[in-house]
C-alpha cells in the first residue's frame, strides 16, 4: 500500500530536496569512479607519450570500449547505494515519517539513478574526447576502415545499445535487490550471479539456435542478449517498484516467495529481538572458549553462506579455466575451445572481481552496525582481530589454488605448461595473484566505512593493480621480486592501523596513514626505475652552452642547407630492367663514368656536384675512382711510356683538386660533408703511403696532400662547428616535433636521426618501457656527448675504447682503429650512414707522422709533370 | 549516550574493559573445530611454504637455464673457432695481414656504383619463357661487351689473380659481433668479374689463362672462409662447363677438378654448416629474447619465451625451408651436374670409348659421382656421340637453369 501525501503543497516542498539527497548520496561513487577513470587515462596518456605514441595515427573512437566500464561499475553499485544506504543508515522509517508517498520516494530514487546514470555515461564520453584530443585528434574520428554495417564495424559502434542497455540493466538489478534483501553488500554480490545468468542464457540460446553459418552468430548472441536484457530490466523496473512500494508501506513485511526463501536461508544473524534473547542464553550455556577461537566462530557465523557462495563460484571459474595453457597465444585461437575463450576467460575475470569482495567483507561485516565497536569497548586485540578476519579467506584462496593445481595436473596442457615444476610455479603465481587482489579488496574495505562504495572502488582499485603492475613492470622495468611490496604495504597498513578502525577513528590522520602506506608501497616497486632514469646519460649542460655558443658565433646557413635539395640524375649507373636493354644501359654506364671522371679531373668537385652525387654513391664515387686509375698504372707499369704517362697525369690531376675540394667540406659546417671530408682524406693517406705514388704524384703534389692532412686542427675546428650546428638542428626541429606530434624527425647534420634514433638502447624496448625512451630521447644529445669527449682524447687505449663505446652502443660495427676508414663492404647488406665514424681514428696520427716524410729525400723516380 | 568519535573517551573505554575483562577470564580451551582448523591451516602454511620454496627453486633453475643456454650457444661457436675466445682473436691467429690494405682498396675499388651495374647488366637473365639454351645471360649473348669491359678492367682483374697467389686467408679488420661477424661477406664483385676475364679467355682460347682464373676463382671462395665452409662457388662450375664445351681443360685438369668439386660437395653435405648456422642463430634468440622483454621480468617467463622463439625457430628448419637446406640443395645438385660430366669425361680418356650407361661410369669412378643418378638421362646416339641431358622433370633443372647453362651436354670420341 502506497502512501498518501498529505498535501499538494507539502509534496512540493519536499520533492527537490529529496531529490537533491538522493543524488547527493550516490556523489562519492560517482566521485571515486571518476577519479579513477581520470587516473587511469592520465596513466595511459603518459604511458603513449614516453612511447612516443601520442600521435592521430595512433588514436581510434574503437577505443571508446575501454571507457565504457565506467558507466558500468557505476551502474553496478548506483541502485544497491540509493537503497541499501537507507537500510544500513536506517533512515528508511524517518523517510516513512515524510509527508511524501511512498510512490514519490521510490521515484525519486529513480530518477536520481537515472539522471546519475546519464551524468556517468556523459563524464566517461568527456574523459574519451579529452584523451581522443590529448592525441591531436577529432576523437570521434576513426583510423580503421568502417564499414559500417552492423557487426562488421571494426570500432564496435554497433555494440553501444548493449552496452547502454547493460548499464540500465545492472541499476535496476541493483535497485531491485537492494529493496529485497537486508543488506546491501548481499544485493551487490547477487547482481553477479543475475548478471551472469542473462549472460549465459543469451549464449545458450544461440547455442541452440545455432545454424553452423559462422557470420551469423555473433549477431545471434547480440541480438538474444540485448532482448534478454530488455527483458530482465523490465522484470527488475516493475519488481524494484513493487518491492519498494511493500517497503515503504506501513506493513513491510514482504510475503513474497524470494523473501520466503531470504527468510528460509540463515544468511546472517536475524535481528528478531526474541531470536537474538534465545540464541544470547544458548550461547551463555556454551563453554567458554579462547577469544581466538571466539574471534574465529564468529567470522564464520557471520560469513558462512557468502563464503560457500564465493568459494563455489570462484571454483567452477577456476577449474574451467584451469585448462588454458601459460604460453597461450591469443593469436592463435584454435588452442583453446570457443567455451574456454568465451565463457571460462570472462568467468576467472569475475572470480578475480569476486576475491576482490572476498577481500571487502574481511572488514565491512565488522562494520555493519558498527559491530567492531563492540569489540573495541570489550578489549578484543586489534592484532588478533586482524588475523581472525583474514585466516578462513587466505584459506579459502589457498583452497583455490589446490584446485587449479589439482585441474591443471589433469589437464591436456602443452608441455611447456605442463612440466612438474612449471605447475607448482604457475601455482604459486595465481596464489600470489589472488593474494594480492585480496589485499586491495581488504584495504579498500578498512579505508571506506560504505559497503556498497567500498564494493565497487575494491574492483575498479583491483583492476587499477592490475595495470599499476603492468605500469611498473614493463614501463618502468620494475625487478619482479619488488611486485608484492605494494600489496604487503596494504595488508600491513590494515594491520597497523586495526586499533584506529576499531575505534571509528575515521579522522583524516587515518586515512593519510593509510595513503602513506599506500603511496610507500607503490612507490617502492618504481625506485630503481625512477633512479635509472633520472642517473641516465644526456649531455652536459656545459657542453650544451659550448654548442649553443659556436652555434650561435658561427653562420647558420649550414641548418638551412641541411636538407639539401639534389638533383636526381637522368641515368645513374642503372641496370637494366630487361634483358634487350643490357646493351643500351652498358653503353650508358661507360658514357656515364666517363662523364664522372673527366669531371673529377679537369675543374674537380665542388659542394654542387657532391650535392648532386650525395645519394648516388657520393664520395665513394671519388674514392674508387681513384683505386681504379692506381690500378691502372701499376698495370701499365710495364707497358708503353705514353700510356702510362697518360694515366698517371689523369691521378694526379684528381688528387690535385681535391685539397680544395675537401677544404669546401670541411667549411660546409654540415657534418656529413665534413665526415664525407674525412673519408677522402683517409684515401688520400692511403694514396700517400703506397709504395711507388709518392714518385708518381710528383714532389709537389705530395707536398700539398701531406699538408692537407696535417691539418688536424683545421679539422677538429670544423668538425666542432658542424657537430654544435648538428646537434643545434635537431634540437630545433625536436621542439617543433612537440607542437606538431606528427612532424619526423630525420635530420642530424645531414644523418638520418634514425641512426642515433637508439644510441645506446633497445629500440624494441621503446614502445614498452619508459627508460628506454626517455634513453632515447637523449640518445642524439649523448651521442654529441660522446662524440665531444672523443675529441679530447690523445691516449690511443682511450681512443679505441671509446670508439669501440660509440660503435657499440650504435649497434654497428665499423672498425674501431683504423687506418682503412668504410672503404670495404663487408656484406651485401647496405652500408648506413653514421656520424662521426672516422673521429680519432689512427688514420689521424698516422697522417701527423707522414709530416716527417717531407723533409726525407724521396727515392729516385721519374718526375711526372703536374700539368 | 556517548560520542563515539570521541577519540579519549573511546579509548578509555576500551582499557577500562579489557582490564575489566582479564581477572574474570575463566579457563577457555580450543574447540574441535579449532584444531581441525589449525591443522587444515598448518597443512596449508606448509603447502604454501613448499610453493614457494619450489618457486624460488625454479626461478633459479630457470636463471641458470638461462646462463646455461648462453653459455652453450658460445660454446658451439667456440668450438667452430678452434676454442677460441672470439672470431677476431681466430682471424689473428689463421689469417695474413699482408695483403689486407691490398683487399680493402680492391673491394673499395669494386663496390663503385659504375662496376657493380656494369657487372648487373653483364649477368642480367633473359625470362625463362623466352629462352633458348644459348643466350640466356648477358655475358653468352654479348661477347662483345664482355670483351670490352674485361680490356677495361684487366687491371683489377690481374690484381686479383696476384692476390690469389697464395691461398692464406685475409685478415679484415672487423669489430667483433659473435657469430655474425663473418657471414655474408661479400666478394661477389670479384669473382663476377674474374668470371667475366675467364669467359674472355676461353673467348680468346688461352689454356694458361682460363686455368689461372679457374684457380682464381677457387681461391676467392677460401681466401675469406673464415670457419670452413668453402664451397665451389656457382661461377666455378658455370666456368668448368664452358671450359669443358670448348675443350680447354686437360684431362688431368679435369681430375684435379673432379676431386676439388667432390671435396666441396662432401663439405656442403657436411654439418658444419648447419653448426655454425644452429649456433649462430641460438646467439641470436637471446638478442631477440633481450629486444622483446625487459631484463626485469621472472627468469621462468623469459625462459618460456625463449623456448617459443626456439621451438619456432625449429619449426621453420623443420618445414624445409630453411636457408641451410636450400643452400646444401642446390649445391648438391650443381656439383651433381658437373661431376656426372666430369666422370663421363674420365671414363672416356680411360677407355677410349664412350660408356654405354651411367653405371658403367659410376661402376669404374675413382671419385665423386653421384649415388643417385635418375635425374640425369644418358644417351649414346652412336660409337662416337653421346649426350647427357638434365631430366625435365628434376629440381636439378632449376640449378642448372639457374646458373643459365644449357641442359644438353654432348660427348664426343675424338
Amino acid at each position: 500500500m502506497s502512501k498518501d501525501p498529505s498535501t499538494n503543497s507539502a509534496k512540493g516542498l519536499w520533492l527537490p530536496p529529496l531529490l537533491w539527497k538522493e543524488i547527493k548520496q550516490t556523489t562519492p561513487l560517482i566521485t571515486m569512479i571518476l577519479c579513477s577513470g581520470i587516473a587511469l587515462t592520465l596513466v595511459v596518456l603518459l604511458f603513449e607519450a614516453f612511447a612516443g605514441k601520442l600521435t592521430a595515427s595512433n588514436w581510434d573512437r574503437g577505443h571508446w570500449l575501454a571507457y565504457v566500464a565506467l558507466p558500468m561499475f557505476f551502474a553496478t553499485g548506483v541502485g544497491v547505494l540509493l537503497v541499501g544506504s537507507e537500510k544500513e543508515n536506517r533512515t528508511l522509517l524517518w523517510l516513512r515519517s515524510l509527508p511524501i508517498s511512498s510512490r514519490d520516494i521510490a521515484w525519486n530514487k529513480i530518477v536520481a539513478m537515472l539522471i546519475t546514470l546519464v551524468f556517468v555515461w556523459v563524464a566517461a564520453f568527456a574523459i574519451f574526447c579529452f584523451a581522443g584530443l590529448c592525441h591531436g585528434a577529432w576523437p570521434l574520428s576513426s583510423s580503421l576502415s568502417a564499414s559500417g554495417s552492423f557487426g562488421n564495424d571494426p570500432t564496435n559502434l554497433w555494440l553501444l545499445p548493449n552496452y547502454l542497455m547493460v548499464s540500465l540493466f545492472l541499476a535496476f538489478a541493483g535497485f531491485a535487490l537492494a529493496w529485497r534483501f537486508e543488506s546491501p553488500l548481499v544485493a551487490l554480490v547477487m547482481i553477479v550471479p543475475v548478471a551472469l545468468s542473462v549472460w549465459l542464457a543469451a549464449y545458450g540460446i544461440s547455442e541452440l539456435l545455432d545454424t553452423g553459418a559462422g557470420y551469423l552468430r555473433d549477431r545471434m548472441e547480440t541480438s538474444t542478449y540485448l532482448g534478454l536484457l530488455v527483458l530482465g530490466t523490465g522484470y527488475f523496473v516493475i519488481d524494484g517498484w513493487r518491492t519498494s512500494q511493500r517497503q515503504l508501506s506501513a506493513n513491510p513485511h514482504s510475503t513474497s516467495w524470494l523473501a520466503r526463501l531470504w527468510h528460509a536461508i540463515p544468511w546472517g544473524a536475524s535481528s528478531d529481538s526474541r531470536a537474538i534473547a534465545e540464541r544470547g542464553s544458548k550461547s551463555l550455556q556454551q563453554p567458554v572458549v579462547t577469544p581466538i577461537a571466539g574471534m574465529l566462530w564468529q567470522t564464520y557465523r557471520q560469513h558462512r553462506w557468502w563464503w560457500t557462495a564465493f568459494f563455489v563460484f570462484c571454483a567452477i571459474g577456476v577449474a574451467i579455466s584451469a585448462g588454458i595453457p601459460n604460453d597461450l597465444d591469443f593469436n592463435n585461437r584454435g588452442r583453446i575451445s570457443k567455451f574456454e575463450e568465451q565463457i571460462a576467460v570472462p568467468w576467472l575475470y569475475f572470480a578475480a572481481v569476486a576475491i576482490s569482495w572476498l577481500g571487502v567483507f574481511a572488514f565491512q561485516g565488522d562494520n555493519l552496525r558498527e559491530r567492531a565497536r563492540f569489540y573495541a569497548d570489550r578489549g578484543v586485540s586489534p592484532k588478533w582481530l586482524w588475523v581472525t578476519r583474514h585466516w578462513i579467506p587466505i584459506l579459502l584462496l589457498v583452497g583455490l589454488t589446490a584446485i587449479r593445481t589439482l585441474v591443471r595436473l589433469n589437464a591436456e596442457l602443452p608441455y611447456q605448461s605442463f612440466s612438474l615444476a612449471m605447475l607448482v610455479m604457475d601455482s604459486c603465481r595465481f596464489f600470489a595473484i589472488a593474494l594480492a587482489i585480496y589485499a586491495v579488496g581488504q584495504w579498500i574495505s578498512h579505508l571506506l566505512n560504505s559497503p556498497v562504495i567500498a564494493t565497487i572502488v575494491a574492483s575498479i582499485s583491483a583492476n587499477a593493480m592490475l595495470f599499476y603492475c603492468i605500469f611498473a613492470l614493463i614501463p618502468m622495468e620494475a625487478p619482479w621480486w619488488l611486485m608484492p611490496v605494494p600489496f604487503v604495504a596494504l595488508l600491513a597498513a590494515t594491520y597497523w592501523l586495526m586499533q584506529d578502525w576499531m575505534e571509528r577513528k575515521f579522522n583524516w590522520k587515518f586515512k593519510a596513514k593509510h595513503a602513506a602506506f599506500a603511496f610507500v608501497g607503490l612507490l617502492i616497486p618504481i625506485i630503481p626505475g625512477i633512479v635509472r632514469m633520472a642517473t641516465l646519460p644526456n649531455i652536459s649542460s656545459s657542453l650544451r652552452s659550448e654548442l649553443t655558443a659556436i652555434s650561435r658565433t658561427e653562420s647558420l646557413h649550414a641548418i638551412a642547407s641541411n636538407r639539401a635539395i639534389r638533383e636526381w640524375p637522368l641515368s645513374f649507373f642503372s641496370p637494366p630492367q630487361e634483358f634487350d636493354q643490357a646493351t643500351g644501359a652498358f653503353g650508358n654506364n661507360e658514357a656515364l663514368h666517363r662523364d664522372l671522371r673527366a669531371k673529377l679531373m679537369q675543374p674537380g668537385w665542388d659542394i654542387a656536384t657532391y650535392e648532386r652525387w650525395i645519394d648516388f654513391g657520393g664520395i665513394k664515387l671519388c674514392t674508387s675512382e681513384i683505386l681504379a686509375l692506381r690500378n691502372e698504372i701499376e698495370h701499365l707499369e710495364g707497358t708503353t711510356d705514353s700510356q702510362k704517362v697518360e694515366a698517371i697525369k689523369q691521378y694526379q690531376a684528381i688528387l690535385r683538386n681535391l685539397p680544395k675540394f675537401i677544404r669546401e667540406l670541411r667549411g660546409s659546417q654540415i657534418l656529413r660533408y665534413c665526415d664525407d671530408a674525412e673519408e677522402l682524406e683517409i684515401a688520400l693517406l692511403n694514396e700517400c703511403r703506397h709504395p711507388k705514388n709518392r714518385e708518381r704524384m710528383g714532389e709537389t703534389l705530395y707536398a700539398q696532400l701531406v699538408q692537407l692532412l696535417c691539418e688536424s686542427d683545421q679539422r677538429d675546428r670544423a668538425r666542432r662547428i658542424a657537430l654544435a650546428n648538428a646537434w643545434k638542428s635537431n634540437t630545433s626541429e625536436v621542439r617543433l616535433a612537440g607542437k606538431k606530434s606528427n612532424k619526423i624527425l630525420d635530420n642530424f647534420g645531414g644523418y638520418s636521426s634514425y641512426v642515433l634514433g637508439s644510441y645506446g638502447a633497445n629500440e624494441n624496448l621503446a614502445n614498452v618501457s619508459f627508460i628506454t625512451s626517455l634513453r632515447m630521447l637523449r640518445s642524439r644529445g649523448v651521442f654529441t656527448q660522446d662524440v665531444w669527449d672523443l675529441l679530447n682524447l690523445d691516449r690511443k687505449e682511450e681512443r679505441h675504447e671509446m670508439r669501440k663505446k660509440i660503435a657499440s652502443n650504435l649497434g654497428y660495427y665499423y672498425t674501431p682503429s683504423d687506418v682503412y676508414g668504410d672503404l670495404i663492404a663487408l656484406s651485401n647488406t647496405p652500408t648506413i650512414e653514421i656520424p662521426c665514424k672516422h673521429w680519432r681514428g689512427d688514420w689521424e696520427f698516422i697522417a701527423k707522422e707522414l709530416s716527417t716524410s717531407l723533409t726525407a729525400q724521396p727515392t729516385k723516380a721519374p718526375e711526372v709533370e703536374n700539368e | 549516550m556517548s560520542n563515539p568519535n570521541d577519540r579519549g573517551q573511546q579509548s578509555s573505554r576500551s582499557e577500562v574493559a579489557a582490564k575489566a575483562v582479564q581477572p574474570h577470564a575463566t579457563p577457555a580451551y580450543i574447540p574441535v573445530w579449532m584444531w581441525s582448523l589449525l591443522t587444515v591451516s598448518t597443512l596449508a602454511v606448509l603447502a604454501t611454504l613448499l610453493g614457494l620454496w619450489w618457486f624460488i627453486q625454479g626461478e633459479v633453475a630457470a636463471s641458470r637455464e638461462l646462463a646455461a643456454r648462453v653459455e652453450e650457444s658460445q660454446v658451439a661457436f667456440r668450438q667452430l673457432i678452434d676454442g677460441s675466445p672470439n672470431i677476431l682473436d681466430y682471424m689473428e691467429k689463421h689469417t695474413s695481414k699482408k695483403d689486407s690494405q691490398a683487399w680493402i682498396d680492391l673491394n673499395a675499388n669494386l663496390s663503385s656504383r659504375y662496376i657493380k651495374s656494369q657487372l648487373d647488366t653483364l649477368f642480367v637473365l633473359r625470362d625463362a619463357e623466352k629462352t633458348d639454351d644459348q643466350t640466356r645471360v648477358a655475358w653468352a649473348a654479348y661477347p662483345d661487351l664482355v670483351t670490352k669491359f674485361v680490356a677495361k678492367h684487366q687491371g683489377v682483374i690481374r690484381k686479383i689473380e696476384d692476390l690469389c697467389e697464395s691461398d692464406e686467408k685475409v685478415f679484415i679488420p672487423v669489430l667483433e659481433n659473435g657469430p655474425n661477424t663473418l657471414i655474408d661477406i661479400d666478394y661477389r664483385e670479384a669473382t663476377r668479374i674474374v668470371f667475366l676475364g675467364l669467359i674472355q679467355a676461353i673467348a680468346d682460347r688461352d689454356a694458361p689463362l682460363v686455368d689461372r682464373r679457374l684457380h682464381t676463382i677457387e681461391r676467392l671462395q677460401s681466401k675469406f672462409d673464415y670457419v670452413g665452409l668453402s664451397s665451389a662457388s656457382s661461377e666455378l662450375i658455370n666456368g668448368l662447363h664452358i671450359a669443358l664445351d670448348a675443350k680447354l681443360l686437360s684431362s688431368e685438369q679435369r681430375r684435379y677438378w673432379s676431386d676439388r668439386i667432390t671435396e666441396s660437395k662432401a663439405r656442403a653435405a657436411s654439418n658444419r654448416t648447419q653448426q655454425l648456422v644452429d649456433a649462430s642463430s641460438s646467439v641470436n634468440d637471446f638478442a631477440n629474447l633481450k629486444s622483446m622483454i625487459p631484463e626485469n621480468l621472472l627468469p621462468s617467463m623469459k625462459v618460456n619465451l625463449l623456448r617459443s622463439i626456439v621451438s619456432d625457430r625449429v619449426i621453420r628448419r623443420n618445414a624445409g625451408n630453411s636457408a641451410v637446406e636450400k643452400w646444401t640443395r642446390y649445391y648438391n645438385d650443381t656439383f651433381d651436374c658437373i661431376l656426372t660430366r666430369l666422370a663421363i669425361l674420365n671414363f672416356i680418356d680411360e677407355n677410349k670409348r664412350l660408356p654405354n650407361d651411367l653405371n658403367e661410369v659410376r661402376e669404374s669412378s675413382t671419385s665423386g659421382l653421384p649415388l643417385e643418378l635418375s635425374s640425369f638421362d644418358y644417351h649414346k646416339i652412336d660409337d662416337a656421340k653421346a649426350e647427357l641431358v638434365v631430366d625435365p622433370d628434376s629440381a636439378k633443372v632449376e640449378s642448372v637453369w639457374g646458373n643459365a647453362l644449357p641442359s644438353t651436354v654432348q660427348f664426343e670420341l675424338e
